[in-house]
């Protein structure tokens, strides 16, 4: 039965085995097609790598052509900027010129007006034909020699005197109500003494008669006459409005020289140079634009302002290094010896030097990573000492040895001597161990004006670990490492843990200065797992070194 | 060229040992394509996703076993995806079917390939999946069960009403044929 029921099943195979159907041709078309398009994506995935490396290539060099583009535009809007504002100072201060002429208008009316009222109210004779007043913007009121912009009423004023009858210029500290008591006792004055002093935010004139025996007037007759606010700074003596407009016009001559620069073939170069001479007009620039809040940044630096998007930098370090090793044994000798090598261990020499790329994604946040090469010497010696026994027959000696008891004679031999050689030794172990290693670190930087500070922290990864010298091992071998069967350590240093405080500060527009505390801590030890004794190193440092700013 | 030959360069997609290695298997597999789904048109569907999965996954066959043996279990798989076999039902009734029925020998003489591919085909869903996985494609009734989400006496009950059904109907076909002549 079974057999026939196989004979079947085999007598069904055998047949369908080379059974064919015809295929349309719809199929391999299909296949085709549909291959096509596979194949873009096996080819896409075959270069996923290729992609991703042009695709960081590419963002990193969007982000540098962006930065620096930014900065360009920024520079070229603030200049033009800045050119603007210094414009619209200038004729702010044309305009300020009239108001001041204005206001000399005004005084000289409210003296008069004042004069005409001391003549009305007292006997004292204002003879107006006397005054020289070819020049109206000449006053002959008091002026103000300086001020303070925080006086208040009551405090001091230094007031510079001008008056018709005492030609000479008197310069005097006074107070307002000694003002007034000054102008009582100065009586004897035929003419009336305009004083003007300030109490910020309007400035005033307050005329104040000399009115013999007429206290009462003085208070009485007194008037206030506010001009504009406009004018308190450039109610300053006309010397400093001279010296403030030659300033202005250096500036928009600088401006105008530098528009010329930028606008010229040669952009980069010559950026750098209207930087610079723009730099070195701001701060006289400064003092016009000091009280208006619209006036226009200046140019974005590292600590910079509020138009910072982000930028790249290089740094350059090199650091002296403190190496420390934390050493564990597996046995009880590797123990003793590591306690041993603890005491004898003094000095633990190491340097690096990193090259690293910094990308600052926005002003406090930022990445890097580099190259960086390391090297730490460990260099101790223990001294070992060890006995070794021998024995000799002594032939001087013939020793007889008698049974105590019986007391015949039990055995003859010549005597043996045992001597004990002691040996010292001096194990030298010289070290040198040699790491080349890729940081990715990660920080967050706190700006000051000239200087910041960043905290940073990422990890190490090794790419080179060499030894070479000579070590002294647990068993109190010498034993050199440039031989594989004696290194006992591993062919990679592997991760790090690594954190830095970094401070710079600003030595250039371009350049700082960096000190930079930093410590690394290898994650696992650095010799094999076979080898008795563990070996784990850390590292303290001071990173010294120039970022450039790109 | 050889097989070797057309699976090497298979491997490095050469678009013209992939169409070589379609024209070699690709009658064959819709054959056993067929033996699954009844329409021909979707059977053919099948084998258009089956063999752009080969050539997909031709690099992962490691010359090892048999290349065909390979490529069928990869058409089968695809058959019993496009079946829904999950959504299959088995009846597990015992009726007529499971008296065993003989075939005379003679008859195997007198019945050709093909014929025998329209009866397999005329089977009904469950009979005929249960009998190509285990009689033609050579599964035992445990991974037919695991294929096909059913137990395994339910597979061999299938599988034993499937091989009657045949039988009667080579029986049938013989006896048409004898009338004939």
């Amino acid at each position: 039965m079974n057999k026939e029921e196989n004979n079947f099943e085999e007598f069904l195979r055998s047949n369908l085995e080379n059974h064919t159907v015809e295929v349309s041709d719809s199929v391999w078309a299909g296949i085709e097609k549909k291959q096509k398009n596979r194949d873009i994506f096996v080819w896409f995935r075959h270069y996923l790598n290729v992609f991703v490396a042009l695709d960081v290539i590419f963002v990193l060099g969007l982000t540098v052509f962006t930065t620096l583009n930014s900065y360009e535009v920024q520079s070229q809007n603030q200049l033009n900027e800045t050119i603007a504002f210094n414009e619209n100072k200038i004729a702010d201060n044309k305009s300020n010129k009239e108001i001041i002429k204005h206001t000399i208008i005004n005084a000289y009316r409210t003296e008069e007006k004042i004069e005409t009222k001391i003549a009305e109210n007292t006997n004292i004779k204002v003879e107006k034909a006397q005054r020289n007043r070819k020049k109206i913007n000449e006053p002959i009121v008091g002026e103000i020699s300086s001020f303070n912009k925080q006086l208040k009423q009551g405090s001091s004023a230094v007031i510079k005197e001008n008056t018709k009858q005492n030609k000479e210029k008197k310069t005097s500290q006074i107070s307002t109500t000694q003002l007034a008591l000054q102008a009582q006792e100065n009586n004897n004055k035929s003419e009336p003494i305009l004083y003007a002093f300030t109490n910020l935010p309007s400035l005033k004139y307050q005329a104040i008669s000399n009115a013999k025996n007429n206290s009462n007037f003085i208070n009485e007759r007194s008037e206030n006459i506010e001009v504009l606010s406009a004018s308190i700074e450039l109610s300053k003596p006309k010397k400093v409005l001279k010296e403030e407009q030659k300033k202005a016009m250096k500036v928009q001559k600088e401006i105008a020289k530098i528009t010329a620069q930028i606008e010229s073939k040669n952009k980069s170069n010559q950026e750098n140079k209207a930087t610079e001479s723009l730099n070195n007009v701001i701060p006289e620039t400064e003092s016009l634009a000091n009280n208006n809040e619209d006036a226009p940044l200046t140019f974005d630096t590292v600590y910079g302002k509020k138009k910072f998007k982000g930028y790249i930098a290089i740094d350059a370090l090199i650091s002296p290094d403190i190496a420390f090793s934390n050493l564990k044994g597996s046995s009880e000798i590797a123990q003793n010896f590591i306690a041993r090598r603890d005491s004898a261990e003094r000095l633990r020499i190491a340097y690096s030097a990193l090259m690293r790329v910094n990308l600052f994604i926005n002003k406090n946040i930022f990445i890097h990573s580099g190259i960086s090469f390391s090297q730490r010497k460990e260099k101790f010696s223990i001294e070992h000492k060890w006995q070794t026994h021998e024995d000799y027959i002594d032939s001087s000696k013939y020793v007889t040895i008698v049974d105590p008891f019986v007391g015949n004679v039990i055995y003859k031999t010549y005597d043996t001597l045992d001597y004990v050689s002691t040996y010292k030794e001096t194990l030298e172990h010289n070290l040198v161990m040699s790491f080349l290693d890729v940081p990715i670190m990660v920080g967050y930087k706190w700006i000051g004006k000239r200087s910041g500070i960043a905290l940073q922290a990422g990890a190490i990864c090794n790419l080179l670990f060499k030894q070479k010298g000579i070590i002294a091992d647990y068993n109190y071998t010498a034993n050199d490492v440039t031989k594989e069967n004696q290194n006992p350590f591993n062919t990679s240093a592997g991760l790090s843990i690594a954190g830095a405080i970094s401070s710079n500060f600003k030595l250039s527009d371009k350049l700082d200065l960096l000190i930079e505390p930093h410590t690394r801590y290898v994650l696992k030890p650095i010799s094999s797992n076979a080898y008795p004794i563990q070996q784990k190193i850390f590292t303290y440092g001071l990173n010294v070194g120039l970022r450039l700013k790109l | 060229m050889s097989e070797a030959e057309i699976i090497h360069n298979c491997k490095n997609q050469h678009a013209a040992s992939q169409k070589l290695l379609y024209d070699r298997y690709a009658g064959k597999m819709l054959s056993v394509c067929m033996r699954y789904i009844n329409d021909k048109a979707e059977a053919e569907d099948v084998l258009q996703e089956a063999f752009i999965k080969i050539f997909a996954n031709i690099v992962h066959f490691r010359s090892e076993g048999s290349f065909e043996g390979w490529m069928r279990r990869i058409f089968v798989n695809s058959a019993l995806s496009a079946l829904r076999v999950k959504q299959l039902k088995f009846a597990d009734n015992i009726d007529n079917h499971l008296n065993h029925s003989k075939v005379e020998a003679s008859v195997f003489d007198k019945i050709g390939a093909q014929e025998i591919f329209e009866m397999i085909r005329s089977l009904p869903n469950g009979y005929r999946v249960v009998f190509n996985l285990f009689a033609i494609e050579g599964y035992s009734h445990k991974e037919i069960a695991y294929l096909l989400n059913i137990t395994e006496s339910t597979s061999r009950t299938q599988f034993l009403k499937a091989r009657n059904a045949l039988k009667e109907k080579f029986t049938n076909k013989h006896k048409m044929k004898i009338t004939h002549e």
